[in-house]
């Protein structure tokens, strides 16, 4: 292989590669990004969150206010 | 102008917990209505039933938040610190403004008590209190404000730690945390009295030359224990002395000696007077509350004093 014919292999590979790397780019990059979502997804859905059961029995924190004018005076329990 | 602007025990948790924003990325929350009142309104009978509910609850639930209003919260927080039998976190919350005003310090409190009994990390612990974003240790927090939000301290021994926004940082372990798993549970197993085995207690108050009437009523009225709180290291006038002694002598009744400053030890026990150590008098007659339904021995019931109650950290030989 002459110089001219190695500089044109070279050419042709290089453009080669970034066809394919275009190409997987545009053709691959939504589908990726659909399994990135879908990866998401899944671990939204399968991840255990800890369990916490809020036991209300009242108090001032369930308070509600009847008059918006004062916020200073109240009952408080 | 009314008098009360605020109607306390007006929402229902269903609907707090829904406004929360983001709940769903750190826990997956349910609430039960067990009452809706202030938490003075609550009989001990109430409290044992709200207990079990707990540890029933647990036995699904990797954390439980308890809601209540902050008059009574130590008290209810130290009952459950000593009768819930899972080591799983309890968190206990309120607010000292209501849900609705403006600068209401309730969804802060709910949405960082919900978080932290998340997190996990206050297991071992038994019931923590947190409001505040601070978190106090059940058998040593006391409120002391009526009105301000930081209302609530660990006099002289102070919290366990705090939550700034999604950090939650626990900085000491109390006595319990210490503790090896046989040993954890204490002796107060609910499941083993009836609500109505839990007997009359009271609370005496000492000032200048206090008459005997609170502690001769309270005998009279049944009363099978009575915890004074002492001025300073737990003095009582004479009069109170005297119908102390009478009380022990006559009727069995068991005292429990505190002090009304605020902080501070008790250290004498005598015939019939255990020393409540640093307890405050309503944590102190939490305890001897649930000893006497588990027991009538004085030197059982200063047992549990000497071990439970006074929360001493004690690290095993290594």
């Amino acid at each position: 292989m002459n110089g001219l014919q190695s500089k044109l292999a070279k050419t042709t590979v290089a453009a080669g590669l970034a066809f394919t790397l275009l190409f997987s780019a545009t053709t691959m990059l939504p589908v990726s990004t659909t399994y990135a979502a879908e990866v998401t997804q899944t671990i939204e859905g399968t991840v255990k969150l800890p369990k916490v059961q809020v036991i209300a029995t009242g108090g001032t924190i369930a308070g509600k206010s009847v008059d918006d004018r004062d916020f200073v005076n109240g009952r408080y329990g | 102008m009314p008098v009360n602007l605020w109607m306390t025990g007006t929402l229902l948790m269903e609907d707090m917990v829904r406004a929360l924003p983001n709940l769903k990325k750190f826990a997956d929350v349910t609430s039960f209505q067990f009452g809706n009142a202030g938490s003075g309104s609550y009989t001990m009978q109430q409290l044992y039933d709200l207990s079990l509910k707990v540890d029933k609850a647990l036995e699904t639930q990797d954390g439980i938040v308890v809601t209540t209003g902050t008059d009574t919260m130590e008290e209810i927080a130290y009952f459950l610190d000593l009768t819930v039998r899972s080591s799983k976190p309890v968190v206990v919350t309120g607010s000292m403004r209501p849900w609705t005003v403006i600068g209401s310090d309730a969804q802060a409190n709910l949405f960082n008590a919900i978080k932290l009994a998340a997190s996990g990390k206050t297991k071992y612990y038994g019931t923590v209190l947190m409001l505040n974003d601070e978190i106090h240790t059940a058998r040593e927090v006391t409120k002391t404000n009526a009105y301000r939000t930081d209302t609530f301290e660990s006099p002289q021994l102070g919290i366990l730690g705090y939550i700034d926004e999604n950090n939650i940082r626990i900085y000491r372990a109390n006595s319990r945390a210490l503790l090896t798993t046989d040993k954890w549970a204490t002796p107060f197993d609910l499941t083993k009295i009836k609500s109505s085995d839990m007997p009359k207690v009271e609370i005496a108050y000492a000032y200048q030359d206090a008459g005997a009437g609170a502690i001769t009523g309270f005998v009279q009225d049944g009363a099978k224990g009575i915890v004074t709180s002492g001025t300073g290291a737990g003095g009582v006038s004479k009069a109170m002395g005297e119908a102390r002694t009478k009380a022990i002598k006559e009727n069995g009744v068991i005292f429990v000696s505190t002090t009304r400053t605020g902080s501070g030890s008790n250290y004498a026990s005598g015939d019939g007077i255990i020393a409540g150590d640093n307890l405050n008098a309503a944590h102190a007659r939490i305890l001897l509350e649930l000893a006497l339904s588990f027991s009538s021995d004085f030197n059982t019931i200063k047992g549990w004093f000497d071990t439970y109650g006074s929360g001493q950290v004690i690290i095993a030989d290594r």
